[in-house]
């Protein structure tokens, strides 16, 4: 049986992390203040995840 | 869901564009300042039209109150201001929304009789709007004060200074507002909470006139002197521009651009175009600011007035990145945070204005016509700049700050949107 060698877990670990937050900014927060170099993206839930609302806008948009 | 009527989407985002066309290429002018009643024929003794949509007088705070009081002294329907209270409890004054009559008034925003009002024409359309004339900032009647001081100017306010512009800008023809605006822009103004520039513009175009038309040497001096000293003068005319550009984008239907957005210091409100005149209400929520030497948080009322109508054509926080000193005046960040406001404020909106600019943003057009889809879809809420009032009547500003609509009303709005599509 052939062996496979995965050497991008330890590249991942050896370099600097380089982080992309999605959505509770605490997160990013967290890791900045840590020295980590961090892009955070500011993201919801459409509609505050209310089902109803998006239910309404995904007729409307029809 | 396609109903008789085809797509929901195809036909709101054909009205959307139409109501973006009717608010850009509108064309506001300053035509004339008249007494109240001349041009709202409905402002009978004892009516009162306020900021916000509708209230009651149990309903409404203490620098409302205090402004009621105060006003119906000033015309005469009442002795003393205690006398005036209890006229108001008694149900003797009829209070109605400024929006109703083709009005709007900053902060407590009342609207009477004898009250010279600014008169805007949108020239594109024909309609008008109008405002009260700005007193100028501290203890005035719009942040609820109501002393001797404030009644007196309100007075020579009446009695000088509203029939002296009116003079100069029948004599001049009008100043056309749009170009000042975009020249203000330039200039670091935002216009709801900075109207430095356009204030001094507006001056600079009305002197000579009313200097030509001036019945004397003391009137002109103290008229001068009035204007010139108020770095708010321009707000009440901003107003009537906001509320002159969107009164044609009412009423299209399957529109879901918002008409005006106004606060009565209890409620906040909205209305959309394809919901016509229907009230969409919500707590208002308290402005985070700045405050005067000598008082605080604790002091302040919540948020007030029909201003946020300059927030509906791209301007106050929608412009912020045009005038990064006001960001520091109302306490929202540091200056470099200023282009971040209007940027978020693009998300909600159908388009931008190429006639009103911001030097800053590589001259990108204001955010203009506030799509209640994207609002409730982003939960992204229209911020505004504003004014802080005392909560206690007698008082006057206290502050200067920026508030959130309330989602709350953009959902309610959105379900009666739907509604109008015949979707459920």
């Amino acid at each position: 049986m052939e062996t496979t060698h995965h050497t991008e877990p330890n590249n991942l670990l050896a370099a600097p992390p380089r982080v992309v937050n999605v959505g509770l900014e605490l997160f990013a927060v967290n890791l900045v203040s840590q020295g980590a170099e961090v892009v955070h993206v500011q993201w919801r839930p459409p509609a505050g995840g209310i089902s109803h609302l998006i239910g309404l806008l995904e007729k409307l948009r029809s | 869901m396609q109903g008789p009527r085809g797509s929901p989407l195809k036909l709101t985002e054909e009205a959307n564009q139409e109501a973006l066309r009717r608010i850009l290429t509108g064309e506001p002018i300053l035509i004339d300042v008249v007494p109240a009643a001349q041009v709202i024929p409905d402002l009978a003794d004892h009516v009162i039209l306020h900021a916000g949509p509708p209230i009651s007088w149990e309903e409404m705070c203490g620098p409302m109150r205090g402004a009621v009081t105060g006003i119906a002294v000033f015309e005469g329907w009442a002795k003393d201001l205690d006398d005036a209270a209890n006229k108001a409890i008694v149900g003797s004054f009829a209070f109605h929304p400024n929006h109703h009559f083709g009005a709007v008034g900053p902060m407590t925003g009342l609207t009477t009789r004898s009250q010279p009002l600014i008169v805007v024409e949108n020239s594109a359309f024909g309609n008008r709007a109008y405002c009260t004339i700005n007193e100028g900032l501290g203890k005035v009647m719009r942040f609820g004060g109501n002393d001797a001081e404030v009644l007196n100017r309100l007075r020579w306010i009446r009695e000088v200074l509203g029939p002296a512009l009116g003079r100069a800008l029948r004599e001049l023809g009008g100043v056309p507002l749009k170009p000042l605006i975009a020249r203000g822009l330039t200039m670091g103004d935002e216009m709801h909470q900075r109207n430095v520039a356009c204030s001094s513009l507006f001056l600079r175009q009305l002197a000579p006139a009313l200097a030509r038309t001036s019945k004397s040497k003391d009137e002109l001096v103290a008229c001068l002197e009035f204007i010139g000293r108020n770095d708010q003068f321009f707000l009440n005319i901003a107003m009537a521009t906001g509320k002159a550009l969107t009164d044609p984008a009412r009423d299209l239907e399957g529109c879901s651009v918002v008409t005006a957005m106004s606060r009565n210091g209890t409620d906040f409100g909205i209305r959309v175009s394809g919901t016509g005149d229907r009230w969409f209400t919500a707590p208002v929520e308290m402005p985070v600011g700045i405050y005067f030497p000598g008082f605080s948080e604790r002091d302040a009322n919540p948020d007030m007035g029909d201003s946020a109508i300059v927030e509906t054509i791209g301007l106050g926080a929608f412009a912020m990145a045009a005038a990064p000193a006001v960001i520091a005046y109302v306490g929202a960040g540091r200056a470099a945070e200023a282009a971040a406001f209007t940027r978020s404020m693009a998300e909600i909106v159908v388009g931008s204005n190429p006639a009103w600019v911001i030097p800053a943003l590589d001259f990108a057009g204001v955010p203009t016509g506030i799509d209640l889809r994207l609002v409730v879809e982003t939960g992204l809420a229209p911020t505004i700049n504003t004014g802080i009032a005392h909560r206690e009547p007698g008082i006057g500003q206290v502050g200067a700050g920026i508030v959130k609509a309330p989602l709350a009303c953009f959902e309610q709005a959105l379900v009666a949107f739907a509604e109008t599509m015949d979707i459920e």
